[in-house]
């Protein structure tokens, strides 16, 4: 009897990681088998069951971009890389693929001057990995405030004295980076054309002038909200409102 | 009696005006509440505008009558007029409007059937109205002139017309798509507020047509016509590209505007209409057309980039090559490409983007190519070019963009093969150009970007920073310390004290008892020198007390002079009662201080 109890209790144990198949990490991997298989509507399900679950993460949402892309609707496809790229912007993976969706667009992005000193800039920012960039604002941290420590202990130590200074700056830059990385993350000024064709409007209504069309992938940004209107604005053409159902946030 | 009289003659003017105030304050309300619809004509014409009112007479504001649904003609709602009557059987009357303008579609009899309102429950209708559509274009009322210049006859063939339309052709003889700009301004003799209601558009054939917003914020010009000044708005802005040679007539547009009346507060309205137009189209010539000649007309350049320099074989990259410039940008097909042999190309698409600034139709048309190499090394992406005819110069053109050298990096065997895999069968592997997903499960469920760091990292900090503040304090604490030595010395004591004591009690041995005796006055008289800021040598005991201060009672100086004489008289202490003495000496000092320092807490600034 009780090498029976055992062999259940070792049964139910064993058979736990199976039943719990809610984990993240199982449907996950279940997505990415669908993905495998050539059934990238049920991908598409399974990824966003897992965005509904408030998990934000860059793997998640490429997956999501690569099977909506090859479920052929280019407007999610470009949201979903977007929303990777905000997360890990260094990621070329994610960059690559963007530029191939953004290629499958009706609309052409607007040509935009860029000043390359702040494109280099950004680049260096972005190139950062996330993980990193905190361990080493929390260690420059640490640091700074220990010089200070031995400075108002009245410790003699001659290196300690330049290097308190020096570590101000530095400490300053990595917190820029760092509310930089962080905006970048979590901004909501962006949004992507989910539908075919949409109407921009003089107002947020429908009655107003249709100023121009746009068309499924393009990416505006959100200005303002008024009820179920944004007012967006898109470089070298005027701003004008479109119905929020057209629109999705990155 | 005078007065009384007096009195007399004033209520036979103030009862009257009382009574035409109440008139119109209180009789409309009580009068009857009357619907009737009107037209401004029973016989119209396809195509010609009619007015169809809803009068609501013996109410200040009521709800949109519910129009009869009227078949083969355009209504639109034009607004409201308010107001009231006076004299008449009816008395006062206050009224609304409501106005619409019909257009029929079709000639023969129609009838405007009852228009339907509910005031205060209650429904009203209105009677139906017959009228008549005829076809053709409706009489002159009176012949006009010779229309030389139709602005100036109308200021002169009526010089009460204070407002008119003046339609502006930029020119009279164009090419098959070349760019003609119509704009119809508004003169007005005087400045009246007025808002445009309504506009129909001048009938065309044959020309494309592009609308040119006008901006909201358009400030008046004044210009002067057979010596009357005027105000001129612009109110209606066009770009036309006729699209086949011959004569093209523009209609007369037509401008239902609103006018503000100075002694009213109720607008007038007002038609107007422009007078009709035409241009002569001529053919674009045939001599030195370019064999990829689409059809454009104007003046445009050519310009090609690509978002990267430097790449590796197999990878995708951007072109884009953009035709700008003035003209019909709708109607560019494409550019003459360049040669690109030495490259796959994956898709194309355009976006066309307008410009209006200064009220020209400017605009451009991007291409854009997905690329991807299929060799290493320097390769070069040829001029693109775009022909078009230049009316200005009544000739042929061609615009290049400039050529683009590309350096693409070789890459490894493996790498190579997938991109010859692509060359084979690039239509199959059209959908496999994008990277596979990432199948690590790894931490899927961390966030990626948190301002959170670890627990541990978090408490580290925060120790840190606690460090930190006590070290601010300690240095703060130091800095007073050094600035003050009465305060410095006196918080020091207690603690040299305790030190001290601890040793000497340590030390007692009955061979040492002298030594310890003058150690115990040494250490309880530094004590009360740093203590009270006095030499610690030679304290004299009669002027403790004034030392001490008045915050230390009498019975705790009476101890301190108690413990300092003992130990002076120590010597002659008898032999076997010694040690017990500094025992005892030891405890009453340690005692003292304590006092002392709960009692000078008060007495000395810390």
């Amino acid at each position: 009897m009780k090498k029976m109890i055992t062999i259940i209790i070792t049964l139910f144990i064993l058979s736990t990681p199976l039943l719990a198949s809610d984990k993240p990490a199982d449907i996950y991997n279940e997505a990415n088998i669908n993905y495998k298989n050539g059934n990238y509507n049920k991908a598409v399900e399974l990824y966003k069951s897992l965005c509904d679950k408030k998990i934000i993460n860059s793997k998640i949402y490429y997956n999501l971009g690569n099977s909506y892309f090859k479920a052929e609707r280019i407007g999610y496809a470009i949201l979903y890389y977007e929303k990777a790229l905000k997360l890990s912007p260094g990621d070329d993976d994610i960059k690559h693929n963007l530029l191939i969706a953004n290629a499958r667009k009706t609309d052409i992005d607007p040509e935009v001057i860029k000043n390359p000193i702040i494109e280099f800039v950004k680049k260096i920012m972005e190139s950062i990995n996330w993980k990193i960039l905190r361990l080493i604002l929390s260690i420059s941290f640490i640091l700074t405030i220990l010089l200070w420590i031995i400075y108002f202990l009245d410790i003699n130590m001659p290196i300690t004295d330049k290097l308190r200074i020096i570590m101000i700056p530095i400490i300053i830059l990595l917190f820029l980076i760092f509310l930089y990385r962080f905006d970048l993350a979590t901004n909501k000024r962006f949004g992507i054309v989910i539908k075919q064709e949409i109407n921009i409007h003089s107002g947020p209504s429908d009655s107003n002038t249709i100023q121009y069309n746009i068309h499924e992938g393009l990416k505006v940004k959100i200005n303002k909200q008024r009820g179920n209107w944004y007012l967006i604005s898109i470089p070298n053409l005027q701003d004008g409102w479109v119905s929020k159902e057209n629109i999705e946030i990155i | 009696m005078m007065k009384h009289l007096f009195n007399k003659k004033i209520n036979l003017y103030v009862i009257p005006i009382i009574i035409f105030f109440l008139t119109i304050v209180i009789i409309p309300s009580v009068k009857a509440i009357q619907v009737t619809a009107s037209v401004n004509n029973n016989t119209t014409y396809v195509g010609q505008a009619l007015t169809y009112s809803v009068k609501i007479s013996g109410i200040q504001s009521a709800p949109k009558p519910q129009l009869p649904s009227i078949p083969n003609c355009s209504v639109h709602y034009t607004g409201t007029e308010s107001g009231f009557s006076a004299g008449g059987s009816a008395g006062v009357l206050r009224f609304i409007t409501f106005k619409y303008i019909i257009k029929p579609l079709k000639s023969g009899p129609f009838t405007i059937g009852a228009s339907k309102v509910t005031i205060k429950g209650k429904e009203y209708t209105t009677k139906p109205i017959n009228i008549t559509v005829k076809t053709g274009s409706p009489p002159a009322r009176q012949k006009a002139p010779a229309r030389r210049d139709p602005f100036q006859q109308m200021v002169q063939g009526n010089q009460s017309v204070n407002m008119y339309i003046n339609p502006f052709l930029s020119k009279k003889t164009a090419y098959v798509n070349e760019s003609v700009k119509l704009i119809y301004f508004l003169y007005l003799g005087s400045q009246v507020g007025l808002s445009l209601q309504g506009f129909e558009k001048p009938s065309m054939q044959d020309v494309w047509v592009e609308n040119i917003p006008i901006p909201n914020n358009q400030k008046p010009v004044y210009k002067t016509v057979n010596g009357k000044r005027y105000i001129v708005y612009k109110l209606v802005s066009y770009e036309l590209f006729p699209t086949t040679a011959g004569t093209r007539n523009i209609g007369p547009a037509e401008f239902h505007l609103n006018v503000e009346q100075f002694f009213s507060f109720f607008g007038k309205r007002k038609l107007l209409k422009s007078p009709a137009l035409t241009i002569q189209v001529k053919k674009l010539p045939e001599n030195n057309k370019p064999g990829n000649f689409d059809g454009a007309v104007g003046n445009f350049s050519v310009t090609s980039s690509v978002d990267r320099k430097t790449l590796n074989q197999n990878e995708a990259f951007s072109l884009k090559i953009k035709i700008s410039g003035n003209g019909n940008i709708k109607s560019i097909t494409k550019p003459i490409m360049p040669e690109l042999k030495r490259f796959k190309i994956y898709n194309k698409t355009s976006r066309m983007k307008t410009d209006l600034k200064k009220g020209n139709l400017n605009g451009s048309k991007t291409f854009e190519y997905t690329l991807m190499p299929l060799s290493a090394g320097k390769l070069t992406i040829g001029k693109a070019s775009y022909s078009y005819f230049d009316p200005k110069t009544k000739t042929y053109k061609t615009a290049n963009s400039k050529p683009i050298i590309l350096n693409i990096k070789a890459v490894s065997g493996k790498q190579l093969a997938s991109s010859a895999a692509f060359q084979k069968h690039d239509i199959k592997l059209l959908g496999e150009d994008i990277r596979f997903i990432k199948e690590d499960s790894k931490k899927i469920d961390t966030y990626n970007i948190t301002i959170t760091r670890p627990v541990i990292l978090f408490l580290f900090e925060l120790l840190f920073i606690l460090a930190l503040f006590l070290s601010i304090g300690y240095n703060y604490y130091n800095r007073i310390l050094s600035s003050d030595i009465k305060m410095a010395r006196a918080s020091k004591a207690a603690g040299k004290f305790r030190k001290t004591i601890l040793k000497i009690e340590k030390k007692i041995k009955p061979e040492n008892l002298d030594e310890i005796i003058s150690g115990i006055e040494k250490v309880f008289s530094d004590y009360i020198g740093n203590r009270f800021n006095i030499s610690s040598t030679n304290i004299i005991l009669d002027k403790l007390e004034k030392i001490m201060g008045a915050s230390i009672d009498s019975k705790t100086i009476n101890i301190t002079k108690d413990i300092i004489d003992e130990c002076r008289s120590f010597r002659y202490t008898p032999s076997g009662s010694r040690e017990e003495v500094i025992r005892r000496l030891i405890e009453s000092s340690k005692e003292t201080v304590k006092k002392l320092e709960k009692t000078n807490k008060k007495g000395f600034k810390l």
